[in-house]
């Protein structure tokens, strides 16, 4: 419960980040207030058009001349506030849209400098909901909300005044409930949000009540409990629906209790009023105008209370957002940068020590070894032995703990991050797949390759024939609304993402593994045909890949146990064995050969 | 309001009516018909009630406020018109004593027909001096008034200059019409009244919408969950876990909003448009028809608006939808892009994406803009109408000051509804979207029949047979092929082979979460297809690969609600699966809350806990999917022994990736693209030298 009563000035800091789209659509949004202001300050005109009418009827000095002059007077105000309101809305809310979208460019922007540790202690659908709830809640406070903060007060105070100039007394009595509507209407609308939060919590059980129950249809169905599936969801549904009666209630209340509110000034109008217009001291226009100005009271003081609210709302949410757009991302490229510079490929890791944020055991220890330029190396490891880890030390997804990585003798850390990537070609485990065309899945935005490099790349990673079968070819749209790939062939799509802008350094982590055996072999003939003398790291678990390897760098525990070349490590190390016989029990036996 | 991108869903609007789809809705509300048709009485009375206001204001004015007299001169002039006027209008006429002169109050003048006035105005018979008429004898007040201000009526009444009156001082003129300063005080008390009453009937009217709403989406939500969980389980295999959610939750919470503001709210509206139209026409048909030019404009931009309004809120749906799934996508996979450095190319897109969305909500809000300042302006148009020619009728005495006043509330008054509807176009198109996926998901017959006369296997040994067992997912590349195989009651069987060689199908088959395509399974010696699948599955305890946990305490993970499984059979069932020794370790034991999905406890402990839950429920016959993660060494030890004491006496099959425990099996069946290629125990198959040899042949390599 991060709102309840803040102050203005608190509030208006929080959107101190906006400063700068407001003072981008200074003009427009200026020129908006200004047709605001003078539309209110038409609609008040209104009721005074009235009362001079019936003026008149009641004083029989009106002609049909005149009525008709009344007539049209009051539909050039109506023209005129047509129009003005038409650019008002269009500027006011038209910047809130603005706003909307520079915001959400700005977000989108930062997260992707973000490091690799904000996404993993922060969940994407948490990230989602800044992107969409809170960006939707900052809109409808630069926009509604301030539209009818202006409006609310502008014509409030100017209906006070006219109904103060008409009759000071009948003002005071009728504006007697007044205060109340506002009071009441702030205290609930902040018992609806309140009302509202338990509602939304309630669902969100639901939600996660039938996700369960759907995830875990296999165990339902095996134990045959769907009884208690469904007792649970009716369970989590009563209990939403409890708290939306609980919630009507409130809601129930408010809306009566505004009209019942603004109705007593009617009430005493009528009566104090009309006691006033017998005696003669207001006319029956009076009257009527003061009838009026109460309607268009009502509005504003009904709205305070839903106003407020859209700020505190706002303002909660752009601290939300500006929580991220604070974040700093963790590895940045250097300050002083070399000169754009080719790689051949060479890496060497010196005392490389990695520990996971919150993590008591190291992830990497101490590593250290050297790769020469265009040799393939194999590294050889149980899960959770620290493969994926020192790989992703790299391209600089994370950066070690202690410990150095140059490639080509340069420190990475002096190399700009893009020029340091764009020297990678990284595939990583889980075969990643945007919902977009085929093309742009491998190109990647890159246009500086040809259709021929392109189906290289696809014939290579044996992709090819498949994406040759489908109707459209290299066009054909992936992902939910379009064609689904199996497991395979998206890791050899991810393949050919990887080498078809030939980098000097490929990495390859694990990400073969739903590929059968006779096309992973025939893969890595490819491409380490095509790859001849540039840098290869692979992560295998198949014993056929491994041994195709110059070098062999046995992973345990986060420490570099044996390394050598295959013959060696078989000859003289011990772990390498050891290690493969687990392996190939646990692992090949489900995989199999062929 | 609740910030799932589910929700948005493809984009999709339905048509805003599907009669259909109503009708079927409909069914579900027939319980709860006498509370709907109570909230139908409250919300005609609440409408009368809210019709009612502009309405007192106009007797507050016409009755009280303006009460005065005309006087109608019956001595002088030609005796045709005087005769006229007794003849036509005696019942509205009250003459004074001496039948000279004649009063007709201003209300009363409407009813004089116009062409007769104009006449009587023009001879001078009927002019604008007014006079009021009370109880009161000024004569003991106010001295001054003579003859020609004051007439005495046949009832006692005397007839006072309303401008004598008005000019003496405030206490004598509220002595003088105290009758309406009195008529002023009950419009207050009876206007109380109504608001009173509206209060409690509004309050009354919300409240049971939503009990109604409420309750009518739970049955639906119960319905259509019941209906999904009996769906096949291919049917799961083809739609993802987050559309399944999405329509027993947001798509039902839709259909809420189109019971609860729509349906009721909507009937609410037409009536509040009709009781308009009826007191207008009531008021001053002429009048009234005169106002009424402004209809086919209102419905007229109201439709044309609708339909564009729609076509706005299609696409601005489609652009967030297609934002938001590229985001969702972009912001779960950052990693790829910032490997490829790509972030550019992200960026340029994403912002082309939201560019459209920005322009999508311009053109709604363009939209916005003008059809509710047109709505205005028409309203505008109509209160200047009335001005001018109800102003005229108003100084031809066709029309009182307070009509003329209502009329302005009431024309003001018309454009509530008229917008509420239009605004309630675009929910009712996103609800009708929802119910069509709903009623679509609740039709999709996919279901694992049980037989219709069920027979009951007598003994329950254990036996479990595939013969001739063929089979395919979804008509694809066969994944069984003439499957042959027994396993005697209390045998142990491992099956071994690579991924996609069938072994989990062999599972599914025999949980009957499928169907063979040909040949059956038997158990006990009676195909699976003849008994109920309740029946079935009671009797097969099944030990999953990913073990998954429900959200509760540990021992509703062990029981799954079972309430007939006590206390010491879970204790007993978590000792016999090695898992006690965990349990107690945890706060509360086995009271203990899980969280979702289980993440507190490790692998090892899930797999010991999926045990116990297996063992709880005492199979005959038990299904072990081998977990392939690895374990630390001692809990290895711990699974190896639960998995032993599991297996003795009880018919197994085991799905498995242990060394281990394929040797202890009693026999073990080689799986290879589908079928079954070597079957005997470990050193019968080494001896043939097949598929299962060369698996083995890699460790002896490495033995070397």
């Amino acid at each position: 419960m991060e709102k309840s009563r803040i102050p203005l000035i608190n509030t208006l800091r929080d959107f101190l980040p906006l400063q700068e789209y407001f003072v981008k659509n200074k003009y427009h949004l200026i020129a908006g207030l200004v047709c605001l202001l003078v539309v209110d300050f038409l609609q008040l005109l209104i009721p005074m058009v009235i009362k001079q009418v019936i003026d008149d009827l009641t004083y029989r000095s009106a002609t049909s001349k005149i009525l008709l002059k009344y007539g049209l007077l009051i539909l050039t105000i109506a023209m005129a506030i047509a129009v003005l309101r038409y650019f008002w809305r269009f500027f006011v809310i038209g910047h809130s849209r603005k706003v909307e979208e520079s915001l959400r460019n700005r977000l989108f922007g930062h997260l992707q400098v973000l490091s690799m540790s904000f996404y993993q202690r922060t969940k994407t659908g948490d990230i989602m909901a800044r992107s969409i709830n809170d960006i939707n809640a900052v809109r409808m406070a630069t926009g509604m909300g301030l539209v009818s903060l202006v409006d609310g007060l502008v014509i409030g105070i100017a209906a006070i005044c006219f109904m103060v100039y008409i009759n000071p007394q009948l003002a005071v009595f009728a504006l007697l409930p007044a205060p109340f509507v506002v009071y009441f209407a702030s205290i609930h609308t902040r018992k609806m949000s309140q009302g509202y939060e338990v509602v939304q919590k309630t669902f969100s059980d639901l939600t996660e009540s039938a996700r369960e129950a759907f995830s875990g249809i296999r165990v339902i169905k095996s134990f045959v409990r769907e009884s208690w599936g469904y007792r649970r969801m009716e369970h989590e549904g009563r209990n939403y629906v409890n708290e939306n009666i609980r919630l009507a209630k409130t809601l129930a209340l408010f809306f009566p209790m505004m009209t019942i509110f603004t109705n007593l000034g009617l009430l005493i109008v009528i009566y104090f009023g009309g006691r006033l217009t017998i005696l003669g001291d207001i006319t029956t226009g009076d009257f009527v105008a003061f009838i009026g100005y109460l309607n268009l009271l009502a509005w504003p003081m009904m709205a305070m209370g839903w106003v407020t609210n859209l700020f505190q709302r706002g303002a909660a949410s752009m601290r939300r957002i500006s929580r991220i757009l604070n974040e700093t991302p963790e590895i940045t490229g250097p300050v002083q940068e070399i000169e754009k510079h080719t790689f051949k490929g060479a890496i060497s890791f010196k005392n490389i020590s990695f520990r996971y944020p919150g993590k008591e055991d190291y992830a990497l220890r101490d590593i250290s070894f050297d790769i020469e330029a265009g040799i393939t190396v194999s590294l050889v490891g149980m899960v959770g032995s620290g493969k994926s880890t020192l790989l992703h030390t790299i391209p600089r997804l994370i950066d070690p703990s202690s410990g150095r990585i140059f490639i080509d003798e340069i420190d990475i850390k002096k190399i700009p991050l893009k020029t340091l990537r764009e020297t990678i070609g990284f595939v990583t485990q889980d075969a990643i797949i945007f919902s977009d065309s085929i093309r742009n899945n491998i190109l990647f935005g890159r246009n500086d390759i040809s259709d021929e490099g392109l189906f290289y790349a696809l014939k290579c990673a044996k992709i090819h024939e498949d994406v040759m079968a489908m109707e459209n070819g290299l066009d054909t749209i992936l992902g939910e609304k379009g064609v689904t790939l199996s497991g395979g062939q998206k890791q050899r799509l991810t393949i050919a993402r990887a080498i078809v802008f030939d980098p000097a350094i490929l990495i390859l982590d694990d990400s073969l593994s739903m590929i059968d055996t006779r096309t992973e072999e025939e893969i890595l003939n490819n491409i380490l045909t095509l790859r001849k003398n540039k840098t290869n790291l692979i992560v295998s678990h198949r014993f056929s890949t491994i041994s195709r390897a110059d070098l062999i760098v046995v992973l345990d525990g986060g420490r570099i146990i044996e390394s050598g070349d295959h013959n060696t490590l078989l000859n003289n190390g011990n772990e390498f064995k050891r290690l493969y016989e687990r392996q190939l029990i646990t692992r090949e036996l489900t995989i199999g050969v062929s | 309001m609740h910030g799932d991108f589910g929700y948005m869903e493809e984009g999709k609007l339905g048509k805003p009516y599907n009669i259909r789809l109503l009708k079927r809705l409909g069914k579900y509300a027939v319980p709860y018909r006498s509370f709907i048709f109570f909230a139908l009485i409250i919300a005609i009375t609440v409408t009368l009630l809210d019709l009612v206001l502009p309405y007192l204001s106009k007797v507050a004015i016409d009755r009280y406020i303006m009460a005065s007299w005309y006087k109608i001169e019956l001595s002088s002039g030609k005796r045709d018109i005087i005769n006229g006027i007794s003849d036509k209008y005696a019942n509205i006429i009250q003459l004074s004593k001496d039948g000279k002169v004649g009063l007709i109050s201003n209300s009363d003048m409407q009813k004089i027909d116009p062409r007769d006035l104009a006449e009587y105005r023009h001879r001078g018979v009927i002019t604008d001096e007014r006079f009021y008429r009370s109880f009161i004898d000024e004569r003991d007040l106010i001295p001054g008034f003579n003859d020609k201000d004051r007439i005495e009526m046949t009832d006692g009444a005397i007839a006072l200059s309303l401008e004598k009156v008005q000019s003496l001082s405030s206490e004598n003129i509220i002595r003088i019409r105290s009758n309406d300063i009195r008529g002023l005080v009950m419009i207050s008390v009876f206007l109380m009244c109504v608001l009173f009453l509206s209060f409690g009937m509004n309050y009354g009217e919300y409240y049971l919408l939503e009990y109604i709403g409420q309750n009518i989406m739970q049955d639906v939500r119960l319905d259509l969950f019941s209906k999904i969980q009996k769906r096949a389980l291919s049917f799961f295999d083809r739609h993802p876990v987050g559309r399944l959610v999405t329509r027993v939750t947001n798509d039902i919470e839709n259909l809420n909003e189109m019971f609860k503001s729509v349906l009721v709210t909507f009937f609410k509206d037409v009536f509040i448009l009709t009781g308009i139209l009826g007191i207008l026409l009531y008021l001053n048909w002429r009048l009234a028809l005169v106002s009424f030019i402004i209809l086919p404009f209102i419905f007229g931009f109201t439709i044309i608006f609708s339909a564009l309004m729609r076509e706005a809120f299609r696409s601005l749906r489609e652009k967030v939808s297609k934002l938001n799934s590229f985001q969702q996508e972009r912001i779960a996979n950052m990693r790829i892009i910032q490997l490829f450095a790509k972030e550019k190319y992200q960026m340029d897109n994403f912002s082309r994406l939201n560019h459209e969305n920005y322009l999508a909500g311009m053109g709604q809000l363009r939209l916005f803009a003008i059809f509710v300042p047109l709505m205005e302006l028409i309203s505008a148009v109509g209160v200047a109408l009335v001005i001018w020619h109800g102003g005229i009728k108003v100084m031809g005495e066709q029309l009182s000051l307070g009509s003329l006043v209502a009329f302005i509330s009431y024309i003001q008054m018309f454009f509530r509804p008229i917008r509420d509807i239009s605004e309630k176009y675009n929910i009712m198109q996103l609800a009708m979207a929802s119910t069509e996926r709903i009623f679509e998901f609740m039709d999709k017959g996919e279901e694992i029949l049980d037989p219709v006369s069920p027979k009951h296997p007598g003994n329950k040994e254990g036996r479990l047979e595939f013969r001739n067992v063929h089979f395919s997912y979804e008509q694809r590349d066969p994944v069984l092929k003439d499957v042959n195989f027994v396993i005697k009651p209390g045998e142990m069987v491992a099956v071994v082979g690579a991924t996609g060689a069938g072994k989990s199908t062999l599972v599914n088959l025999i949980e009957r979460f499928y169907d063979p395509d040909e040949g059956t399974v038997n158990m006990d010696g009676m195909d699976i297809r003849e008994i109920t699948k309740d029946e079935l599955r009671t009797n097969i305890g099944l030990v999953m690969q990913d073990v998954f946990i429900f959200s509760g305490n540990v021992i509703n993970n062990i029981s799954l609600g079972r309430e007939d499984i006590s206390i010491d059979n879970i204790n007993r069932a978590s000792e016999e699966a090695n898992a006690k020794w965990f349990i107690d370790k945890l706060p509360g034991g086995l009271y203990h809350e899980l969280s979702e999905g289980g993440t507190t406890l490790s692998g090892g402990e899930r797999q010991l806990l999926s045990f116990a839950r297996a063992l709880a429920y005492r199979p005959k016959i038990l299904i072990l999917d081998e977990a392939t993660s690895s374990v630390d060494p001692e809990t290895e030890r711990l699974i190896q022994e639960a998995i032993n004491r599991m297996t003795s006496n009880r018919t197994t099959l085991v799905v498995a990736h242990r060394l281990s425990t394929i040797r202890k099996a009693d026999r073990i069946i080689v799986m290879h693209h589908g079928r079954i290629r070597e079957q005997g125990s470990h050193d019968e198959l080494m001896a043939i030298k097949g598929i299962y040899y060369k698996l083995n042949l890699f460790r002896e390599y490495l033995h070397e």
